[in-house]
Protein backbone atom coordinates (compact mmCIF):
# COMPACT_ATOMS: atom_id res chain seq x y z
CA UNK A 1 0.00 0.00 0.00
CA UNK A 2 1.09 3.47 -0.77
CA UNK A 3 -0.50 6.71 0.41
CA UNK A 4 -2.58 8.72 -2.05
CA UNK A 5 -0.07 11.59 -2.02
CA UNK A 6 2.81 9.25 -2.81
CA UNK A 7 0.81 7.59 -5.58
CA UNK A 8 0.32 11.00 -7.18
CA UNK A 9 4.01 11.77 -6.82
CA UNK A 10 4.86 8.45 -8.46
CA UNK A 11 2.61 8.82 -11.47
CA UNK A 12 1.95 12.43 -12.57
CA UNK A 13 4.07 13.34 -15.59
CA UNK A 14 2.96 16.92 -16.36
CA UNK A 15 5.17 19.99 -16.33
CA UNK A 16 5.78 21.28 -12.82
CA UNK A 17 4.97 18.00 -11.06
CA UNK A 18 7.86 16.32 -9.18
CA UNK A 19 7.94 13.29 -11.49
CA UNK A 20 7.29 15.45 -14.55
CA UNK A 21 10.42 17.45 -13.76
CA UNK A 22 12.46 14.26 -13.29
CA UNK A 23 11.18 12.80 -16.58
CA UNK A 24 12.12 16.01 -18.39
CA UNK A 25 15.80 15.13 -17.88
CA UNK A 26 15.62 12.31 -20.45
CA UNK A 27 15.15 11.93 -24.22
CA UNK A 28 12.06 10.16 -25.60
CA UNK A 29 11.25 8.65 -29.01
CA UNK A 30 8.27 10.47 -30.50
CA UNK A 31 8.10 9.08 -34.05
CA UNK A 32 9.70 6.72 -36.53
CA UNK A 33 11.90 8.69 -38.90
CA UNK A 34 10.12 7.30 -41.97
CA UNK A 35 6.83 8.80 -40.82
CA UNK A 36 8.10 12.23 -41.85
CA UNK A 37 9.11 10.86 -45.26
CA UNK A 38 5.50 9.88 -45.81
CA UNK A 39 4.13 13.19 -44.48
CA UNK A 40 6.39 15.94 -43.11
CA UNK A 41 4.20 16.95 -40.15
CA UNK A 42 3.08 14.89 -37.17
CA UNK A 43 1.03 15.74 -34.11
CA UNK A 44 2.81 14.55 -31.00
CA UNK A 45 1.84 14.45 -27.35
CA UNK A 46 4.60 13.87 -24.80
CA UNK A 47 4.56 14.26 -21.01
CA UNK A 48 1.19 15.95 -21.29
CA UNK A 49 2.39 18.59 -23.80
CA UNK A 50 0.77 18.95 -27.22
CA UNK A 51 3.41 19.46 -29.90
CA UNK A 52 3.94 19.54 -33.64
CA UNK A 53 6.87 17.64 -35.16
CA UNK A 54 8.01 18.44 -38.70
CA UNK A 55 10.91 18.27 -41.11
CA UNK A 56 11.31 21.35 -43.31
CA UNK A 57 12.68 21.62 -46.85
CA UNK A 58 16.24 22.11 -45.54
CA UNK A 59 16.04 18.98 -43.42
CA UNK A 60 15.67 20.78 -40.09
CA UNK A 61 13.71 18.79 -37.53
CA UNK A 62 11.36 20.99 -35.52
CA UNK A 63 9.30 20.27 -32.43
CA UNK A 64 7.11 23.20 -31.45
CA UNK A 65 4.20 23.87 -29.16
CA UNK A 66 1.22 22.70 -31.21
CA UNK A 67 -0.80 25.91 -31.07
CA UNK A 68 0.22 29.03 -32.97
CA UNK A 69 0.95 31.96 -30.66
CA UNK A 70 -1.11 34.23 -32.95
CA UNK A 71 -4.66 33.04 -32.29
CA UNK A 72 -3.88 29.49 -31.27
CA UNK A 73 -4.83 27.40 -34.26
CA UNK A 74 -2.96 24.10 -34.65
CA UNK A 75 0.31 24.13 -36.58
CA UNK A 76 -0.29 20.46 -37.46
CA UNK A 77 -2.40 21.64 -40.40
CA UNK A 78 0.12 23.95 -41.97
CA UNK A 79 2.60 23.72 -44.86
CA UNK A 80 6.30 23.17 -44.23
CA UNK A 81 8.54 25.63 -46.10
CA UNK A 82 12.19 25.59 -47.14
CA UNK A 83 12.84 26.85 -43.60
CA UNK A 84 10.21 26.30 -40.93
CA UNK A 85 6.53 25.53 -40.68
CA UNK A 86 3.74 27.95 -41.48
CA UNK A 87 0.48 28.21 -39.58
CA UNK A 88 -2.32 27.23 -41.92
CA UNK A 89 -4.65 29.94 -40.56
CA UNK A 90 -2.90 33.29 -41.25
CA UNK A 91 0.48 32.16 -42.46
CA UNK A 92 2.80 33.01 -39.56
CA UNK A 93 6.07 31.17 -40.16
CA UNK A 94 8.23 29.61 -37.40
CA UNK A 95 11.63 27.96 -37.52
CA UNK A 96 12.84 25.00 -35.43
CA UNK A 97 14.30 27.30 -32.77
CA UNK A 98 10.87 28.82 -32.16
CA UNK A 99 11.56 32.16 -33.88
CA UNK A 100 8.77 33.80 -35.84
CA UNK A 101 10.14 34.53 -39.33
CA UNK A 102 7.08 35.94 -41.10
CA UNK A 103 3.70 37.49 -40.34
CA UNK A 104 2.30 38.03 -43.85
CA UNK A 105 -0.75 40.04 -42.78
CA UNK A 106 1.30 42.60 -40.80
CA UNK A 107 2.90 45.73 -42.30
CA UNK A 108 6.35 45.02 -43.79
CA UNK A 109 8.17 47.42 -41.50
CA UNK A 110 6.55 46.07 -38.30
CA UNK A 111 8.86 44.54 -35.71
CA UNK A 112 5.99 42.59 -34.16
CA UNK A 113 7.47 39.26 -35.28
CA UNK A 114 10.72 39.91 -33.40
CA UNK A 115 8.69 40.02 -30.22
CA UNK A 116 6.97 36.67 -30.80
CA UNK A 117 8.50 33.27 -30.16
CA UNK A 118 7.02 29.85 -29.57
CA UNK A 119 8.21 26.95 -27.44
CA UNK A 120 10.72 24.82 -29.35
CA UNK A 121 12.35 21.58 -28.24
CA UNK A 122 15.36 19.61 -29.44
CA UNK A 123 14.96 16.64 -31.77
CA UNK A 124 17.57 14.07 -32.77
CA UNK A 125 17.53 10.89 -34.82
CA UNK A 126 18.81 7.54 -33.58
CA UNK A 127 18.08 3.98 -34.67
CA UNK A 128 15.46 5.08 -37.17
CA UNK A 129 13.49 6.95 -34.52
CA UNK A 130 13.14 10.66 -33.74
CA UNK A 131 13.81 11.58 -30.12
CA UNK A 132 12.79 14.68 -28.20
CA UNK A 133 14.17 16.44 -25.14
CA UNK A 134 11.76 18.68 -23.21
CA UNK A 135 13.99 19.61 -20.29
CA UNK A 136 16.26 22.44 -19.27
CA UNK A 137 19.52 23.26 -21.01
CA UNK A 138 22.20 22.09 -21.28
CA UNK A 139 20.57 18.97 -22.72
CA UNK A 140 22.27 15.67 -21.87
CA UNK A 141 23.36 13.30 -24.64
CA UNK A 142 20.84 11.05 -26.34
CA UNK A 143 21.99 7.66 -24.98
CA UNK A 144 23.27 5.27 -27.64
CA UNK A 145 22.03 2.04 -26.06
CA UNK A 146 23.27 -1.11 -27.82
CA UNK A 147 19.94 -2.09 -29.37
CA UNK A 148 19.65 1.21 -31.24
CA UNK A 149 23.11 1.09 -32.79
CA UNK A 150 23.89 -2.59 -33.35
CA UNK A 151 23.55 -4.43 -36.65
CA UNK A 152 20.61 -6.72 -37.10
CA UNK A 153 17.22 -7.28 -38.61
CA UNK A 154 15.07 -4.56 -37.05
CA UNK A 155 11.46 -5.22 -36.21
CA UNK A 156 9.30 -2.84 -34.22
CA UNK A 157 5.79 -3.51 -32.87
CA UNK A 158 3.96 -0.73 -31.07
CA UNK A 159 0.63 0.51 -29.74
CA UNK A 160 -0.85 3.28 -27.63
CA UNK A 161 -2.29 2.14 -24.32
CA UNK A 162 -4.75 3.85 -21.96
CA UNK A 163 -2.55 3.48 -18.92
CA UNK A 164 0.01 5.39 -16.85
CA UNK A 165 3.55 4.35 -17.84
CA UNK A 166 4.59 3.56 -14.25
CA UNK A 167 2.32 0.50 -14.21
CA UNK A 168 4.23 -0.85 -17.19
CA UNK A 169 7.54 -0.05 -15.51
CA UNK A 170 6.49 -1.91 -12.39
CA UNK A 171 5.90 -4.95 -14.59
CA UNK A 172 9.58 -4.72 -15.59
CA UNK A 173 10.66 -5.49 -12.02
CA UNK A 174 8.08 -8.21 -11.48
CA UNK A 175 9.82 -11.44 -12.53
CA UNK A 176 7.36 -13.88 -11.01
CA UNK A 177 4.44 -12.76 -13.16
CA UNK A 178 6.05 -14.67 -16.04
CA UNK A 179 5.30 -18.12 -14.64
CA UNK A 180 1.69 -17.15 -13.88
CA UNK A 181 0.55 -14.74 -16.58
CA UNK A 182 2.60 -16.26 -19.41
CA UNK A 183 2.77 -19.74 -17.85
CA UNK A 184 -0.29 -20.90 -15.95
CA UNK A 185 -2.82 -18.64 -17.67
CA UNK A 186 -1.40 -19.43 -21.10
CA UNK A 187 -1.68 -23.16 -20.32
CA UNK A 188 -5.26 -22.63 -19.17
CA UNK A 189 -6.04 -21.01 -22.52
CA UNK A 190 -4.28 -23.81 -24.36
CA UNK A 191 -6.42 -26.42 -22.62
CA UNK A 192 -9.63 -24.68 -23.73
CA UNK A 193 -8.77 -22.96 -27.00
CA UNK A 194 -6.32 -23.42 -29.82
CA UNK A 195 -3.81 -21.08 -28.12
CA UNK A 196 -0.28 -22.41 -28.02
CA UNK A 197 1.45 -21.83 -24.70
CA UNK A 198 5.22 -21.56 -24.75
CA UNK A 199 7.00 -24.20 -22.72
CA UNK A 200 9.89 -21.91 -21.89
CA UNK A 201 7.71 -19.52 -19.87
CA UNK A 202 6.57 -22.14 -17.39
CA UNK A 203 9.59 -22.24 -15.03
CA UNK A 204 9.01 -21.80 -11.28
CA UNK A 205 10.87 -18.95 -9.60
CA UNK A 206 13.07 -19.98 -6.71
CA UNK A 207 14.47 -16.54 -6.02
CA UNK A 208 14.63 -13.05 -7.47
CA UNK A 209 17.00 -10.15 -6.90
CA UNK A 210 17.33 -6.49 -7.85
CA UNK A 211 20.53 -4.49 -8.07
CA UNK A 212 20.62 -0.78 -8.73
CA UNK A 213 23.36 0.11 -11.25
CA UNK A 214 24.31 3.15 -13.32
CA UNK A 215 21.48 2.73 -15.86
CA UNK A 216 18.68 1.45 -13.64
CA UNK A 217 17.89 -1.85 -11.96
CA UNK A 218 19.26 -5.27 -12.90
CA UNK A 219 16.64 -7.94 -12.43
CA UNK A 220 17.69 -11.52 -11.73
CA UNK A 221 15.73 -14.73 -11.45
CA UNK A 222 16.66 -18.25 -10.46
CA UNK A 223 14.27 -20.86 -11.83
CA UNK A 224 13.76 -24.37 -10.57
CA UNK A 225 16.60 -26.58 -11.79
CA UNK A 226 18.94 -23.61 -12.40
CA UNK A 227 22.08 -22.60 -10.55
CA UNK A 228 23.52 -19.17 -9.88
CA UNK A 229 25.77 -19.75 -12.89
CA UNK A 230 22.81 -19.60 -15.26
CA UNK A 231 22.36 -16.45 -17.36
CA UNK A 232 19.00 -15.57 -15.79
CA UNK A 233 20.70 -15.10 -12.44
CA UNK A 234 24.31 -14.34 -13.29
CA UNK A 235 23.58 -11.77 -16.01
CA UNK A 236 19.89 -10.89 -15.66
CA UNK A 237 18.55 -7.92 -17.57
CA UNK A 238 17.91 -4.30 -16.72
CA UNK A 239 15.11 -1.88 -16.26
CA UNK A 240 16.65 1.16 -17.95
CA UNK A 241 15.64 4.07 -15.78
CA UNK A 242 13.12 5.62 -15.99
CA UNK A 243 11.05 4.29 -18.89
CA UNK A 244 12.68 1.36 -20.73
CA UNK A 245 13.58 -2.28 -20.25
CA UNK A 246 16.29 -4.22 -22.09
CA UNK A 247 15.36 -7.83 -22.78
CA UNK A 248 16.15 -10.55 -25.24
CA UNK A 249 17.73 -13.93 -25.56
CA UNK A 250 18.97 -16.32 -28.19
CA UNK A 251 20.04 -13.58 -30.62
CA UNK A 252 17.10 -11.23 -30.12
CA UNK A 253 17.94 -7.89 -28.59
CA UNK A 254 15.05 -5.76 -27.52
CA UNK A 255 14.32 -2.47 -25.86
CA UNK A 256 10.83 -2.22 -24.48
CA UNK A 257 10.02 1.46 -24.50
CA UNK A 258 7.17 3.00 -22.53
CA UNK A 259 6.82 6.63 -23.56
CA UNK A 260 4.62 8.67 -21.19
CA UNK A 261 2.23 10.52 -23.50
CA UNK A 262 0.36 11.92 -20.52
CA UNK A 263 -0.75 10.81 -17.05
CA UNK A 264 -3.08 8.18 -18.46
CA UNK A 265 -1.63 7.23 -21.84
CA UNK A 266 1.56 5.43 -22.90
CA UNK A 267 3.15 4.67 -26.26
CA UNK A 268 4.43 1.11 -25.95
CA UNK A 269 7.22 0.28 -28.40
CA UNK A 270 8.92 -3.10 -28.77
CA UNK A 271 12.13 -2.18 -30.60
CA UNK A 272 13.82 -5.42 -31.59
CA UNK A 273 17.06 -6.21 -33.33
CA UNK A 274 17.61 -9.80 -34.46
CA UNK A 275 21.15 -11.04 -34.88
CA UNK A 276 21.58 -14.73 -34.11
CA UNK A 277 25.27 -14.56 -35.05
CA UNK A 278 27.21 -16.68 -37.52
CA UNK A 279 25.05 -15.82 -40.54
CA UNK A 280 24.95 -12.90 -42.89
CA UNK A 281 22.11 -10.54 -42.15
CA UNK A 282 19.63 -9.89 -44.96
CA UNK A 283 20.02 -6.45 -46.49
CA UNK A 284 17.64 -3.92 -45.05
CA UNK A 285 16.79 -0.40 -46.12
CA UNK A 286 16.80 2.70 -43.98
CA UNK A 287 13.17 2.30 -43.09
CA UNK A 288 12.37 0.47 -39.90
CA UNK A 289 9.79 -2.27 -40.27
CA UNK A 290 7.07 -1.06 -37.89
CA UNK A 291 3.55 -2.30 -37.24
CA UNK A 292 0.78 -1.79 -34.74
CA UNK A 293 0.02 -4.68 -32.45
CA UNK A 294 -3.64 -5.28 -31.65
CA UNK A 295 -4.67 -5.82 -28.04
CA UNK A 296 -8.48 -5.64 -28.09
CA UNK A 297 -10.71 -7.88 -30.18
CA UNK A 298 -13.79 -6.69 -32.07
CA UNK A 299 -15.94 -7.20 -28.98
CA UNK A 300 -13.67 -5.05 -26.83
CA UNK A 301 -12.12 -7.94 -24.91
CA UNK A 302 -8.38 -8.22 -24.39
CA UNK A 303 -6.45 -10.38 -26.82
CA UNK A 304 -4.60 -12.67 -24.44
CA UNK A 305 -3.26 -15.50 -26.57
CA UNK A 306 0.18 -13.89 -26.94
CA UNK A 307 2.75 -12.74 -24.40
CA UNK A 308 2.52 -8.97 -24.73
CA UNK A 309 -1.27 -9.11 -25.06
CA UNK A 310 -1.31 -10.79 -21.65
CA UNK A 311 0.95 -8.10 -20.19
CA UNK A 312 -1.21 -5.36 -21.70
CA UNK A 313 -4.30 -6.96 -20.16
CA UNK A 314 -2.66 -6.80 -16.72
CA UNK A 315 -1.51 -3.18 -17.08
CA UNK A 316 -4.75 -1.85 -18.53
CA UNK A 317 -7.08 -3.66 -16.14
CA UNK A 318 -5.21 -2.11 -13.19
CA UNK A 319 -6.90 1.15 -14.19
CA UNK A 320 -5.58 4.21 -16.00
CA UNK A 321 -3.70 5.11 -12.84
CA UNK A 322 -3.67 2.17 -10.45
CA UNK A 323 -5.06 2.97 -7.01
CA UNK A 324 -2.05 1.97 -4.96
CA UNK A 325 -3.80 2.81 -1.68
CA UNK A 326 -5.74 -0.43 -2.19
CA UNK A 327 -2.94 -2.78 -3.24
CA UNK A 328 -1.28 -5.43 -1.07
CA UNK A 329 2.39 -5.92 -1.82
CA UNK A 330 4.24 -9.01 -0.69
CA UNK A 331 7.78 -10.26 -0.73
CA UNK A 332 7.49 -11.06 -4.44
CA UNK A 333 6.96 -7.35 -5.03
CA UNK A 334 10.36 -6.33 -3.68
CA UNK A 335 11.36 -5.05 -7.11
CA UNK A 336 8.35 -2.75 -7.22
CA UNK A 337 9.39 -1.21 -3.89
CA UNK A 338 12.93 -0.71 -5.20
CA UNK A 339 11.70 0.99 -8.39
CA UNK A 340 9.35 3.33 -6.54
CA UNK A 341 12.05 4.22 -4.05
CA UNK A 342 14.44 4.94 -6.92
CA UNK A 343 11.86 7.29 -8.45
CA UNK A 344 11.57 9.18 -5.16
CA UNK A 345 15.35 9.36 -4.72
CA UNK A 346 15.78 10.76 -8.22
CA UNK A 347 12.97 13.28 -7.90
CA UNK A 348 14.89 14.62 -4.91
CA UNK A 349 18.14 14.67 -6.90
CA UNK A 350 16.53 16.82 -9.58
CA UNK A 351 15.09 19.11 -6.92
CA UNK A 352 18.64 19.55 -5.58
CA UNK A 353 19.82 20.50 -9.06
CA UNK A 354 21.71 17.25 -9.72
CA UNK A 355 21.52 14.93 -12.73
CA UNK A 356 19.34 11.89 -12.04
CA UNK A 357 20.23 8.23 -12.65
CA UNK A 358 21.20 7.32 -16.20
CA UNK A 359 21.71 10.83 -17.58
CA UNK A 360 24.82 10.85 -19.78
CA UNK A 361 26.97 13.84 -20.62
CA UNK A 362 30.35 12.31 -21.45
CA UNK A 363 30.60 11.50 -25.20
CA UNK A 364 33.31 8.92 -24.48
CA UNK A 365 30.74 6.94 -22.48
CA UNK A 366 28.14 7.23 -25.20
CA UNK A 367 29.76 5.58 -28.21
CA UNK A 368 27.74 2.44 -27.61
CA UNK A 369 26.22 1.56 -24.24
CA UNK A 370 26.18 -2.20 -23.86
CA UNK A 371 23.59 -3.25 -21.32
CA UNK A 372 23.79 -6.57 -19.49
CA UNK A 373 21.26 -9.06 -20.86
CA UNK A 374 21.01 -12.83 -20.58
CA UNK A 375 21.45 -14.77 -23.79
CA UNK A 376 20.38 -18.25 -22.73
CA UNK A 377 16.95 -17.04 -21.60
CA UNK A 378 15.09 -19.30 -19.14
CA UNK A 379 17.83 -21.84 -19.88
CA UNK A 380 15.78 -22.74 -22.97
CA UNK A 381 18.44 -22.39 -25.68
CA UNK A 382 17.10 -22.19 -29.24
CA UNK A 383 13.54 -23.05 -28.21
CA UNK A 384 13.16 -19.68 -26.56
CA UNK A 385 13.36 -17.60 -29.69
CA UNK A 386 10.87 -19.64 -31.71
CA UNK A 387 8.31 -19.58 -28.89
CA UNK A 388 9.00 -15.90 -28.35
CA UNK A 389 8.24 -15.08 -31.99
CA UNK A 390 5.29 -17.44 -32.47
CA UNK A 391 3.75 -16.68 -29.08
CA UNK A 392 4.64 -13.01 -28.89
CA UNK A 393 3.93 -9.72 -30.67
CA UNK A 394 6.23 -10.63 -33.60
CA UNK A 395 3.54 -12.95 -34.89
CA UNK A 396 1.98 -9.72 -36.23
CA UNK A 397 5.18 -8.71 -38.00
CA UNK A 398 5.02 -8.41 -41.79
CA UNK A 399 8.52 -9.96 -41.87
CA UNK A 400 7.88 -12.78 -39.40
CA UNK A 401 8.86 -15.50 -41.87
CA UNK A 402 12.13 -13.73 -42.67
CA UNK A 403 12.96 -13.53 -38.96
CA UNK A 404 12.27 -17.22 -38.36
CA UNK A 405 14.26 -18.13 -41.48
CA UNK A 406 17.20 -16.11 -40.13
CA UNK A 407 17.25 -18.14 -36.91
CA UNK A 408 16.87 -21.41 -38.82
CA UNK A 409 19.88 -20.54 -40.97
CA UNK A 410 21.85 -19.68 -37.84
CA UNK A 411 20.96 -22.99 -36.21
CA UNK A 412 21.99 -24.91 -39.29
CA UNK A 413 25.23 -22.98 -39.52
CA UNK A 414 25.98 -23.86 -35.91
CA UNK A 415 25.35 -27.55 -36.52
CA UNK A 416 27.69 -27.50 -39.50
CA UNK A 417 30.20 -25.60 -37.41
CA UNK A 418 30.10 -28.20 -34.63
CA UNK A 419 30.46 -31.10 -37.10
CA UNK A 420 33.38 -29.53 -38.89
CA UNK B 1 2.81 -27.21 7.61
CA UNK B 2 1.57 -26.05 11.03
CA UNK B 3 -1.18 -23.42 11.08
CA UNK B 4 0.08 -19.93 11.79
CA UNK B 5 -1.62 -18.16 14.68
CA UNK B 6 -4.05 -15.37 13.81
CA UNK B 7 -2.73 -11.86 14.20
CA UNK B 8 -4.56 -9.64 16.64
CA UNK B 9 -6.39 -6.86 14.81
CA UNK B 10 -5.89 -3.65 16.71
CA UNK B 11 -8.04 -0.68 15.83
CA UNK B 12 -6.69 2.84 15.65
CA UNK B 13 -7.58 5.25 18.41
CA UNK B 14 -8.81 8.71 17.54
CA UNK B 15 -6.85 10.89 19.95
CA UNK B 16 -3.10 11.14 20.50
CA UNK B 17 -2.03 9.99 23.90
CA UNK B 18 0.74 11.63 25.92
CA UNK B 19 4.22 10.16 25.97
CA UNK B 20 5.32 8.69 29.30
CA UNK B 21 7.32 11.86 29.96
CA UNK B 22 4.22 13.97 29.55
CA UNK B 23 5.09 15.50 26.14
CA UNK B 24 2.52 14.96 23.47
CA UNK B 25 3.64 12.79 20.56
CA UNK B 26 4.45 14.56 17.35
CA UNK B 27 2.23 13.12 14.69
CA UNK B 28 0.50 14.32 11.58
CA UNK B 29 -3.16 15.10 12.10
CA UNK B 30 -4.36 12.53 9.59
CA UNK B 31 -2.78 9.59 11.36
CA UNK B 32 -4.16 9.02 14.82
CA UNK B 33 -1.89 7.37 17.33
CA UNK B 34 -2.39 4.17 19.20
CA UNK B 35 -2.37 4.22 22.95
CA UNK B 36 1.00 3.40 24.53
CA UNK B 37 1.66 -0.30 24.51
CA UNK B 38 -0.69 -0.97 21.65
CA UNK B 39 0.50 -2.04 18.29
CA UNK B 40 -0.30 0.06 15.27
CA UNK B 41 -0.75 -2.54 12.59
CA UNK B 42 -2.10 -2.19 9.16
CA UNK B 43 -3.64 -5.61 8.71
CA UNK B 44 -5.38 -7.29 5.82
CA UNK B 45 -8.66 -6.91 7.70
CA UNK B 46 -8.31 -3.47 9.19
CA UNK B 47 -8.30 -1.90 5.72
CA UNK B 48 -6.11 0.85 7.12
CA UNK B 49 -3.05 2.42 5.67
CA UNK B 50 -0.91 2.94 8.72
CA UNK B 51 2.77 3.50 9.20
CA UNK B 52 3.63 2.87 12.85
CA UNK B 53 6.48 5.38 12.99
CA UNK B 54 6.95 9.00 12.04
CA UNK B 55 10.70 9.51 11.97
CA UNK B 56 13.73 8.22 10.12
CA UNK B 57 15.67 5.58 12.07
CA UNK B 58 18.87 7.03 10.63
CA UNK B 59 18.60 10.73 11.40
CA UNK B 60 15.28 11.37 13.12
CA UNK B 61 13.83 13.56 10.36
CA UNK B 62 10.12 13.18 9.67
CA UNK B 63 9.23 10.60 7.06
CA UNK B 64 5.55 11.50 6.99
CA UNK B 65 5.56 13.97 4.12
CA UNK B 66 5.13 12.77 0.53
CA UNK B 67 8.77 13.47 -0.34
CA UNK B 68 9.90 10.60 1.89
CA UNK B 69 9.24 7.09 0.65
CA UNK B 70 7.53 4.55 2.88
CA UNK B 71 6.16 1.45 1.21
CA UNK B 72 4.41 -1.27 3.12
CA UNK B 73 4.92 -4.91 2.14
CA UNK B 74 3.41 -7.92 3.83
CA UNK B 75 5.89 -10.68 4.38
CA UNK B 76 4.49 -13.74 6.04
CA UNK B 77 3.12 -12.58 9.41
CA UNK B 78 4.92 -9.27 9.31
CA UNK B 79 4.46 -5.83 7.85
CA UNK B 80 7.71 -4.58 6.38
CA UNK B 81 8.07 -0.87 5.72
CA UNK B 82 10.62 -0.08 3.04
CA UNK B 83 11.91 3.40 3.83
CA UNK B 84 13.96 6.03 2.07
CA UNK B 85 14.64 9.23 4.00
CA UNK B 86 15.21 12.34 1.88
CA UNK B 87 17.06 14.08 4.71
CA UNK B 88 19.90 11.57 5.20
CA UNK B 89 19.45 9.02 2.40
CA UNK B 90 18.77 6.13 4.75
CA UNK B 91 17.43 3.07 2.91
CA UNK B 92 16.12 0.19 4.95
CA UNK B 93 13.26 -1.93 6.11
CA UNK B 94 11.48 -1.21 9.37
CA UNK B 95 9.73 -4.26 10.77
CA UNK B 96 7.56 -3.85 13.86
CA UNK B 97 7.80 -6.99 15.95
CA UNK B 98 4.75 -8.24 17.77
CA UNK B 99 6.10 -11.69 18.37
CA UNK B 100 9.68 -12.90 18.13
CA UNK B 101 9.91 -15.92 15.88
CA UNK B 102 13.12 -17.93 15.85
CA UNK B 103 12.85 -19.21 12.35
CA UNK B 104 10.25 -19.74 9.74
CA UNK B 105 9.39 -23.23 8.54
CA UNK B 106 10.70 -23.85 5.06
CA UNK B 107 7.80 -24.55 2.76
CA UNK B 108 7.38 -28.26 2.23
CA UNK B 109 10.32 -28.89 4.56
S1 LIG C 1 -2.37 -11.85 -8.28
FE1 LIG C 1 -1.26 -10.07 -8.72
S2 LIG C 1 -2.71 -8.71 -9.49
FE2 LIG C 1 -3.86 -10.41 -8.90
FE1 LIG D 1 5.18 -10.18 -19.03
ZN1 LIG E 1 17.12 10.20 7.77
Amino acid sequence: MLSKERNERLTRVGKGTPLGELLRRYWYPIAFAHELDDWPVKKVRLLGEDLVLYRDGSGNLGLLHELCPHRRASLVYGPVEEVGIRCGYHGWLFDHTGRCLEQPAEPKEATFKERVTTTAYRVEELGGMLWAYLGPEPAPLLPRYDVFVMDGLRDVGHCVLPVNFMQIMENAVDPTHVEWLHGRYFRFLQERTGAKAGRTFQGRHVKIAFDVFEHGIIKRRLLEGQTEEDDDWKVGHPLVFPYMMRVGGGGAHQMQIRVPIDDETTWFVLYTCHDPGGVELPPHGDRLVTYEIPWLDERGNHIVDYIEGQDIMAWVTQGRIADRTKEHLGKGDAGIAVLRRLVFENIAKVERGEDPLGVIRDPAKNVRIDLPCERNKFGAGDDFIVEWIEGGFARYSPQKDDILALYRRAQEARKVGVGA
Amino acid sequence: MPERPELPVVEYRGTPSPEPNGRSRRRSADRPAAAPGEYVWATPTSGQLGVPFSFCPGCGASVEGPTAFVQELWVSQESVFHVWCPACGFVGNVVPVHRMIGHEAVEGG
